[in-house]
């Protein structure tokens, strides 16, 4: 008994100490403005030239640019001094982006497919195809996105969908990108996105990137942390890596892992912890419960205890854990050493390696476990954080829910309660929303490329701001196959010809970046907004008026669900008196903001689960801000770095130090997962002897269709090649520049063989990047998918390697 | 005289360079010092030589064919206007004077006298000028490696970039933010020193801004405001010093505390305030 109230008082007393500890923590590094940078604020000074904020057009790090116009035309990009995220700097792709709008074959009228050829047609016409291919048949048409869609965008897609049609076939692009990531946070703290933010790279001691070329893949980002060696700080990189690239060059430990064995690695580190009896109990009981993958495995799993958990991570002892990975039994004690070291602050960092992944789900419950087991958590510099490879997968995607589940504000269409709390804000009649989930991109496209008489096909999708013809995987089953099905319409808005385009029977010609009005969110939840600078080339339009303007025709053709209850337009606006605008006419579209108006409807959403966003005229004054964004007392606006964290998130319940208040149990707990290593579901054989990887290079984004139009980026990285290791091209007699056939159970493709290049991969192992057009490599990957996530796995297929002779 | 020198320097540096993998080279280039001294110990050194190099060609002889190169092709040009060399060494011979050394090492003590004479007419400024546009997008954009590179680490960017190195007429300018670690994050090569098959080759109508000089000055002889920004360049000697293009050089560079006298022009102090987002 006394033994008890004394464990009480001093778990009590610690209780307080680390939250005085937190508090203090955020006090000392208060938000005071963005540090000003060697070189002062000025910008260039060039007669005529007017310069104006934007966030980049590219990934998920949300540099903010300063574009500079001159006469109509973007003239030159320089980093924005005042972005907290790049403080003025770029990478190579940042400081072309202005260039990204002339390339010389940019799409600039609607063309229709009339006798196999693409025929400029008018909008009009355009928009009637449309309108009238979805009247005829609304539950066979789906809507393929992007996380590169503006807010307003994605918010107008959705709200079409779900809201007008009742459909819920929309789905974006970021489900092959970050869905893993998403089901990781959903299933660990109970409510979508990273708690902390890029802050934690000024100040971890440690970075442990988990499969995350981060070098290449966000370079100012990996800047922000090697930079500050040459300012005497020390900070240790370790790279868990299947290859060695420029991010090893830099790193002080590189551990080549064998595919998939990160979450054997993983429970390695948990099991050492408990072996070492070093991890953090006093945080764990705190805010903690265990949980168990469930047989079969499940989302939520199921609880265990303290016991179950230990003894199933007891299978993980560095020995075995050294056979499964090829980590040296030291390396993985130094990992354990490194999570038991409370004093060290750990960041880690994961990108598509760990949610590319057949046990995607899985890897991102594990890491977050590491860090809350070791205590590792919560602090500036200390903690785990997902990347994004896209400028808007967390603005648009994950914040307005375009996922064939999801409603804005993390509600889900299969929860009545989120139905209705959306029709309250969308002012629709009771029942209006569709209750069963739409088909993941997977199944979406597979269900096109089904004949039209099957069970639950899909006949026509409408893609936006995406190359999906390059970007999923297994292309000839999930893409090509529509060549030869003659009743499939396929809608695509782009800004260039892209491998989509080539089978599309209707193509949009759309507004790029600066053209319109838009609005991103990073990776860290900074909400972002720029205003239209230049005109869209030829008949060009934004793609969010697109989505307006067929709603509208819908509405004329009496589709009912393009009225609310009240008998008005869904997408109504009104002037200042009170008289409606067309803004289905292209002519009255910017009379008004319509982003605003979309953003400042859509952001109702955002407080039901403490996601508040700022209002749009706080972002127009900002380099972007991070939610939640709270009103003070004062009547500003205060953006937050950490959630769940006393002293940083205003919900915090004073006194408890961490409060995860949309834990899944609803007792402000996080879950502190175990999931079982499982092996992939396709791996090298006799007759398929190579692992195949896939990825980006630093010069191209995506499917290269912006970047491959930039001269310096592209003369600098021409073309796709297969990354190949120097004993492996010796046993094939391949040198340095010859071409080789690379052969997977789906495909099979002619590559030029790169050797002791720019990375290397390890013996049995080739890399390819998929930016490309001329060298699909998604035509040899597995579309195999995580089981909850329902992301494929780019990372890893078997792969036959000849040489052509 | 000089010019045999120059060759004969030019085919040890080759001697050098082909044997560069075997670790014996070094040695047979140095033994020239113990020639006239020691003879005897001249012939041993030299027959271990030779049978060294045998030994060595022994094991590459007997190597399979098929050993990938580690040299890939030599890169295309970038452009018809942006010179691109094969390596570092035929650097020196694109110039008109030729430097009858190889080494970087030695490379770095080959500057101009503090106090010798700086010629410089607009032309050589134009030239100057001219030269660094080639390798930018526009005045603005991170400048382009107009050479390989060996991609792996920058250390390697400074061997020649930390102090800065005149090879011929051509400049490797000093690194004007030191700052900053991660240079291929901007600085990408011309032309790709990996494979270069056709690619998708779309014309790009982007039309940068130009340079924004030249600077101005109040009155006749006053010092010239900087034409230009500031933003990233912390060191004027980079661009402006002993090491530098020929038309941009300083005149005057024992002067070291350049902005002293060479204002940022009031133009320039444009504020973020001052725009209107």
């Amino acid at each position: 008994m006394t033994h008890d109230r004394r464990a009480f008082i001093k778990s009590t007393a610690m209780a307080a100490a680390t939250s005085l500890a937190a508090k203090h923590t955020f006090a000392a590094d208060p938000p005071s403005g963005p540090p000003v940078p060697p070189g002062g604020n000025e910008l260039p000074q060039v007669p005529g030239v007017v310069w104006n904020k934007a966030p980049c057009r590219f990934c998920g790090t949300g540099c903010h640019v300063q574009v500079g116009v001159k006469d109509g035309r973007v003239v030159a990009v320089t980093g924005d001094r005042q972005a907290e995220v790049n403080k003025g700097l770029l990478c190579v792709k940042g400081y072309h982006t202005g260039m990204i709008l002339y390339g010389q074959d940019r799409l600039r009228t609607p063309m229709l497919r009339k006798n196999g050829q693409l025929v400029p047609i008018s909008w009009e016409e355009a928009i009637n195809v449309i309108a009238e291919r979805i009247n005829a048949s609304p539950e066979t048409f789906a809507f393929y996105g992007s996380g590169q869609w503006t807010i307003p965008e994605g918010y107008a897609a959705n709200k079409f969908m779900k809201g007008g049609l009742a459909n819920n076939h929309i789905e974006p692009n970021a489900r092959l990108c970050m869905a893993s990531a998403v089901t990781g946070y959903i299933s660990t703290y109970g409510v979508d996105e990273p708690y902390n933010c890029f802050d934690d790279l000024d100040h971890c001691d440690v970075l442990l990137l988990w499969g995350n070329n981060f070098a290449e893949m966000h370079p100012v980002l990996f800047s922000r942390v090697v930079d500050r060696r040459l300012r005497g700080e020390k900070v240790t990189l370790i790279d868990l890596t299947t290859r060695t690239t420029r991010t090893s060059q830099q790193s002080d430990h590189v551990m080549l892992m064998q595919p998939q064995s990160d979450l054997a690695i993983a429970n390695c580190i948990a099991n050492q912890l408990i072996e070492r009896n070093a991890w953090d109990k006093e945080f764990v009981t705190k805010h903690c419960n265990f949980r168990g993958p469930g047989s079969p495995q499940t989302l939520m799993g199921e609880p265990i205890s303290l016991e179950q958990y230990q003894s199933s991570v007891a299978d993980y002892t560095v020995e075995k854990v050294a056979q499964i990975s090829g980590l040296s039994v030291e390396q993985l004690r130094l990992l354990g050493d490194v999570f038991a070291d409370k004093n060290k602050k750990i960041t880690s960092l994961w990108c598509m390696g760990m949610n590319q992944h057949t046990q995607g789900t899985a890897i991102n419950n594990l890491v977050h476990a590491i860090h809350l087991l070791s205590g590792h958590w919560g602090k500036i510099g200390d903690g785990p954080q997902s990347l994004t490879g896209q400028p808007s997968a967390c603005g648009t995607v994950r914040e307005t829910g375009t996922l064939a589940h999801a409603l804005p504000g993390d509600l889900r269409v299969d929860d009545e309660k989120g139905r209705h709390i959306t029709e309250d804000i969308w002012k629709l009649p009771p029942g209006r929303i569709n209750p069963k989930p739409g088909y993941h991109t997977v199944q979406l496209w597979e269900k096109f490329c089904s004949p039209s008489s099957a069970e639950g096909a899909i006949n026509t999708i409408w893609v936006q701001v995406t190359n999906p013809g390059q970007s999923l995987p297994n292309l000839s089953k999930l893409f090509d196959k529509k060549a030869e099905l003659a009743d499939k319409f396929l809608i695509v808005s782009d800004v260039y010809p892209t491998a989509t385009t080539a089978l599309a029977d209707l193509v949009l010609p759309s507004a790029l970046w600066v053209e319109k009005n838009g609005m991103f969110g990073n990776s860290e939840r900074r909400t972002q907004q720029w205003f239209r600078m230049v005109e869209p080339p030829g008949e060009a339009r934004d793609d969010c008026w697109q989505i307006l303007a067929v709603a509208h025709r819908l509405l004329e053709l009496g589709h009912a669900g393009m009225k609310d209850r009240d008998g008005q337009f869904i997408f109504q606006q009104l002037d200042e008196n009170t008289q409606q605008v067309p803004v289905w006419d292209w002519s009255q579209y910017y009379r008004i903001n319509v982003d605003e108006r979309l953003y400042e409807e859509y952001r109702a959403f955002s407080n039901i689960k403490h996601k508040h966003l700022a209002p749009y005229s706080e972002l127009v004054k900002s380099r972007g801000l991070r939610w939640p964004v709270v009103e003070q007392a004062d009547g500003t606006y205060q953006e937050t770095r950490y959630r769940f964290v006393e002293g940083s998130d205003p919900f915090v319940k004073p006194g408890s130090g961490f409060q995860f208040y949309h834990s899944v149990t609803k007792d402000d707990k996080a879950f502190l997962w175990f999931r079982p290593y499982v092996p992939p579901p396709e791996m090298p054989d006799s007759e398929y002897p190579f692992w195949l990887d896939t990825g980006r290079v630093l010069e191209h984004w995506h499917t290269g269709t912006m970047t491959m139009r930039v001269p310096q980026l592209r003369r600098a990285m021409p073309t796709a090649y297969v990354e190949i290791n120097r004993e492996d091209a010796t046993a094939l007699g391949v040198r340095n520049g010859e071409r080789v056939k690379l052969t997977t159970r789906r495909g099979e493709l002619t590559l030029v063989a790169w050797v002791d290049g720019r990375a290397s991969c390890p013996p049995g192992h080739v890399f390819v990047p998929f930016f490309d057009e001329q060298k699909l490599i998604n035509l040899l990957t597995l579309e195999a998918h995580c089981p909850f996530s329902k992301e494929p796995d780019y990372k890893k297929c078997a792969v036959r390697i000849t040489k052509i002779t | 005289m000089r010019r045999t020198d120059y060759e004969n320097n030019l085919r040890i540096d080759e001697m050098k360079s082909t044997n560069r993998s075997s670790p014996s080279s070094n040695d047979s280039s140095d033994a020239p010092a113990n020639v006239t001294t020691k003879p005897s110990r001249w012939i041993t050194f030299v027959c271990a030589c030779i049978m060294g190099l045998a030994f060595v060609g022994f094991l590459l002889g007997i190597r399979p064919q098929s050993t990938p190169p580690s040299v890939s092709k030599a890169p295309e040009m970038a452009d018809s206007t942006a010179a691109t060399v094969k390596d570092y060494r035929s650097l020196g011979k694109t110039g008109a004077s030729r430097i009858p050394v190889s080494l970087i090492s030695e490379l770095k003590f080959l500057k101009p006298d503090l106090f010798s004479k700086v010629d410089r007419t607009d032309e050589m400024k134009a030239d100057a000028l001219a030269d660094r546009a080639k390798v930018r997008a526009y005045d603005g954009a991170p400048p382009m490696v107009p050479h390989p590179i060996d991609q792996q680490s920058a250390a390697s960017c400074l061997a020649c970039h930390a102090q800065g190195i005149v090879i011929g007429q051509r400049v490797a300018t000093r690194i004007s933010h030191p700052h900053y670690t991660s240079c291929t994050q901007c600085h990408i090569e011309t032309s790709t020193s990996g494979p270069n098959e056709p690619a998708l080759v779309v014309e790009n109508e982007f039309a940068g801004i130009d340079r924004s000089g030249p600077g101005v000055r109040a009155l006749v002889g006053s010092p010239p405001v900087i034409p230009h920004t500031t933003w990233m360049r912390t060191d004027c000697l980079s661009c402006h010093g002993l090491v530098a293009r020929a038309g941009i050089r300083t005149t005057h560079p024992w002067l070291s505390n350049c902005q002293q006298c060479h204002a940022p022009s009031a133009e320039l102090d444009q504020k973020y305030a001052s725009i209107p987002h």
